[in-house]
């Protein structure tokens, strides 16, 4: 089932930074991966996808109605984007921060209730952040962040799930907890749209791969077929190596040496 | 903890408001104040106690909650921890107006200097906001490097004014730059209730979506929050709160900035904790600030300003120190 | 060149005004003094274009780094301190000494010393009342010790109730205006005075004003307000309102919009 789909959609920020024509669509239950070298649209794709960057032409629909329809509370309670990083301005504990995540579902009146209580600890458990609930976000190091705030995205139970770099900041076990928890949406039924630099991730997740150059999409399909060694020579310029796994699947090595 | 705090603040509060009824100044003993708040005393106590310390103190009340409450905001708003009436400029376009018009309206029309007050405050707040707009809109670095710009060409405005004032007027026209709540009447206080309540619902309203905006504009607007909206209403909702302050009590510094901090290291940040908190603790400072500025010297008053920088500043820093 | 217009009507005084190159913005007594080169007193360059080779000025009014910049250039300056009295007297002997003509104002010092006597003498088995020299209305700002205006009061058998060690013009609480000490308050007599008192009159805080209780002096403005010889003449009139205030005690009325008359049943000397 189509949740969200973007329709020759063209936007962004205005002058540089932006993404033209852009048709995908991001299914229940289905992981979308965004790859692409730097700066190619990536992330503004994922923001222009959450309805916070405007359209300029074509349309995102959201359970087919297009975005600017829906009001920005209506659109956060289906669609949560996580971003890179976030800026505290203030020491909050992390339960707090996490406790944003039901805001959408809150409004500006709603008193938490012990379902609310019940998604904020989940979301907690699914990152291992349980026994951090109470330290200050100014505590803690960047990959700990970088939970906190994907533990805000869970909280929320979107039904679209955009991940912006999720792994930037995760040592390899966390890499696996994250792999893990956005399995589990996954299973719930939770459309995904992942950005990621690490093609192994993206290998690992992803049903489908959407390969963006400039603000265009230069290729899509399945991940097996779609990154190969062409496309990165082609498009990621560089002469990268593929290792075969038992599996069939393959490990990506960038070319470091 | 916060249960306890919450006593303490209604505590010294209540103390302050019967202290500041009962000995806030030279021309009545205790015991004859007393007897006004008893029902007894003669009318011209009743004057003394009514007319003279209520409204004074009704005034540094509700500026000081106003001042707070708007600090509060903005530091949420802007996400930063300096944002305050004072740095924002509104402050400043408020004195610098009311100076203006001390200085150099015809004394009958001294009864305006509120007014202009009002108007600078408004102005200096739309010229922020003009500043600060960008392709994207005012970002909160924007908002806040136009606020310094503005506050310096204010205080810069108020120096020349200052200069050119008649030498007469000069000891008033300082008087009026540093603030103070000896001139609170009862009207006084009406007035300043439009500047209070409509502000006040605003920031409750939108206080869920200010704790989200103090994570970054972006990541409010992912969590729903209508940022445009919510940056206009609640930056004209503070700006209005500091206005009404800076214009029947001068500029009283610190508070603004100062108290949500106290508050935020007690109560945390949550807004719908910290607003009605800093309110009574703003309020509190404010109150206590004043009775302390008249008594201290009595009869002499000290610029309320002093004493509230004075009371808040190592309080401040004693909390910062330990708070990890 | 004297740098303000009490120092200014002092040298007239002394009979030495064809010493005067140019006078402050500000001199307007006597009426020859206007007719002077002006000159801006807080402007060095502007001083110096007049080439003065003496420069006189005062504590009350100008800018001591002004002073000390033009004395660093060379030229001779003068000082006046006018915080007293009899500090008034001194400077009129200062000035007299730095223009060479020592027995003037050895003279001028002595009349006005004489004068003050004089008036004081007339009070002096009167008794003292509490008051205040009102420098500014709203906020109240008054004369405290310290300034010639509290001696002012002293000689006129006013204790002044402002409190030193504030400043020398300190802010009171409004408040202080409902005092039962305060008896009697003196006004330098302008626009901006009378208008202000016309607000605080019309507020509660101004009930002791207008119900009689306290008396109301209102001084010419501009002697009031000048240290300079007249300052004897604002004392005369000041102990005159003061008698005319206690003999009125005697037979009530009521003067209307300012009253000048103290309590009805306040003992009679």
């Amino acid at each position: 089932m189509t949740l969200l789909a973007a329709r020759d959609a063209t936007g962004g920020y205005r002058g540089a930074f932006s993404v033209r024509e852009i048709s995908l669509e991001a299914d229940a239950g289905r992981c979308l991966a965004v790859i692409g070298p730097n700066g190619a649209g990536k992330s503004t794709l994922l923001r222009v996808l959450a309805g916070i960057l405007p359209i300029s032409a074509g349309t995102v629909l959201l359970a087919g109605r297009p975005l600017e329809r829906w009001r920005r509370r209506e659109v956060a309670r289906q669609v949560t984007l996580v971003p890179q990083s976030v800026s505290f301005a203030f020491p909050l504990p992390v339960q707090e921060v996490v406790a944003q995540g039901r805001a959408p579902h809150l409004g500006p009146w709603r008193p938490p209730t012990a379902r609310d209580h019940a998604a904020v600890q989940r979301a907690m458990a699914a990152v291992g952040l349980e026994e951090k609930a109470h330290v200050s976000v100014f505590h803690l190091s960047g990959g700990e962040r970088q939970r906190v705030i994907l533990a805000r995205a869970l909280a929320a139970e979107p039904r679209i799930l955009l991940l912006d770099e999720p792994a930037a900041a995760l040592d390899l076990l966390h890499q696996e907890t994250l792999a893990w928890a956005v399995r589990q949406r996954l299973k719930e039924g939770v459309g995904v749209v992942v950005v990621a630099h690490d093609l192994n991730l993206a290998l690992a997740l992803a049903d489908e791969v959407l390969v963006l150059q400039q603000g265009r999409v230069v290729a899509r399909g399945e991940p097996g077929a779609v990154i190969s060694p062409e496309l990165l020579r082609e498009v990621f310029k560089v002469e990268a190596e593929f290792i075969p796994r038992p599996d069939g699947s393959c490990v990506i090595l960038p070319p470091l040496r | 903890m916060t249960r306890a705090a919450d006593a303490l603040l209604l505590v010294a509060l209540s103390a302050t408001i019967l202290l500041a009824l009962l000995a806030g100044g030279p021309a009545l003993t205790a015991a004859d104040a007393a007897r006004v708040l008893r029902g007894e005393g003669t009318e011209e106590a009743a004057v003394v106690v009514f007319h003279l310390r209520l409204p004074r103190l009704l005034l540094a009340l509700a500026v000081g909650a106003a001042l707070a409450m708007a600090g509060a905001a903005l530091q949420s708003l802007l996400a930063n921890p300096l944002a305050d009436p004072f740095l924002l400029g509104i402050s400043g376009g408020g004195a610098a107006s009311a100076t203006m018009a001390f200085a150099f309206l015809p004394m009958a029309s001294l009864g305006l200097v509120p007014a202009a007050a009002i108007a600078g405050s408004a102005v200096a707040t739309a010229l922020v906001w003009w500043m600060a707009s960008g392709p994207l809109g005012p970002s909160p670095t924007r908002m806040i490097l136009a606020g310094v710009a503005v506050n310096a060409a204010a205080s810069a405005v108020i120096l020349v004014v200052l200069a050119a004032t008649p030498s007469p007027r000069l000891p008033g026209a300082l008087a009026v730059t540093m603030g103070s709540f000896a001139g609170a009447t009862p009207g006084a206080v009406l007035w300043l209730l439009p500047y209070l309540v409509p502000p006040v619902a605003v920031l409750f309203h939108y206080g869920r979506d200010l704790g989200l905006l103090a994570t970054g504009e972006e990541s409010a607007a992912t969590l729903g929050v209508d940022v445009g909206v919510v940056r206009r209403r609640v930056f004209l909702a503070a700006a209005a709160l500091s206005g009404g302050a800076v214009a029947f009590a001068g500029i009283i510094g610190f508070v603004g900035l100062i108290t949500p901090h106290l508050c935020r290291l007690v109560w945390g940040h949550s807004l719908r904790r910290l607003l009605p908190r800093a309110a009574l603790a703003g309020a509190l400072l404010c109150a206590a600030g004043d009775h302390l500025a008249r008594v201290l010297l009595a009869p002499t008053e000290i610029p309320v300003g002093v004493i509230t920088a004075a009371l808040g500043v190592p309080f401040f820093v004693a909390l910062l120190r330990r708070s990890a | 060149m004297a740098l303000a217009p009490d120092v200014t009507e002092i040298v007239f005084a002394l009979s030495a005004a064809d010493r005067l190159v140019a006078v402050a913005e500000t001199a307007d007594y006597p009426a020859a003094a206007s007719r002077l080169p002006r000159v801006d007193s807080t402007s060095v360059e502007a001083i110096l274009a007049h080439h003065p080779d003496l420069v006189l000025a005062t504590t009350a009014g100008n800018d001591p780094r002004t002073v000390s910049l033009l004395s660093s250039l060379g030229i001779r300056t003068c000082t006046v301190d006018p915080s007293s009295l009899e500090r008034i007297a001194e400077g009129f002997r200062l000035i007299a000494e730095v223009l060479g003509i020592p027995d003037r104002g050895g003279e001028l010092a002595d009349s006005f010393r004489r004068r003050v006597q004089a008036a004081s003498s007339r009070v002096r088995a009167l008794t003292p009342k509490g008051g205040l020299y009102i420098v500014w209305w709203e906020p109240l700002i008054v004369a405290g010790p310290g300034t010639f205006h509290h001696d002012l009061l002293a000689a006129a058998g006013i204790v002044n109730l402002a409190p030193g060690g504030a400043g020398r013009y300190p802010r009171l609480n409004p408040e202080l205006l409902l005092d039962h000490r305060l008896e009697v308050v003196v006004v330098p007599d302008d626009e901006d005075s009378r208008t202000g008192f016309a607000r605080v009159a019309a507020a509660p805080v101004g009930r002791r004003l207008t119900s009689g209780q306290v008396a109301l002096l209102w001084l010419p403005a501009d002697p009031a307000s000048r240290p300079g010889p007249r300052v004897a003449d604002a004392l005369e009139e000041l102990v005159e309102k003061r008698l005319a205030g206690e003999l009125a005690l005697a037979r009530p009325l009521n003067q209307g919009f300012v009253p000048r008359l103290s309590t009805p049943g306040a003992s009679v000397p």
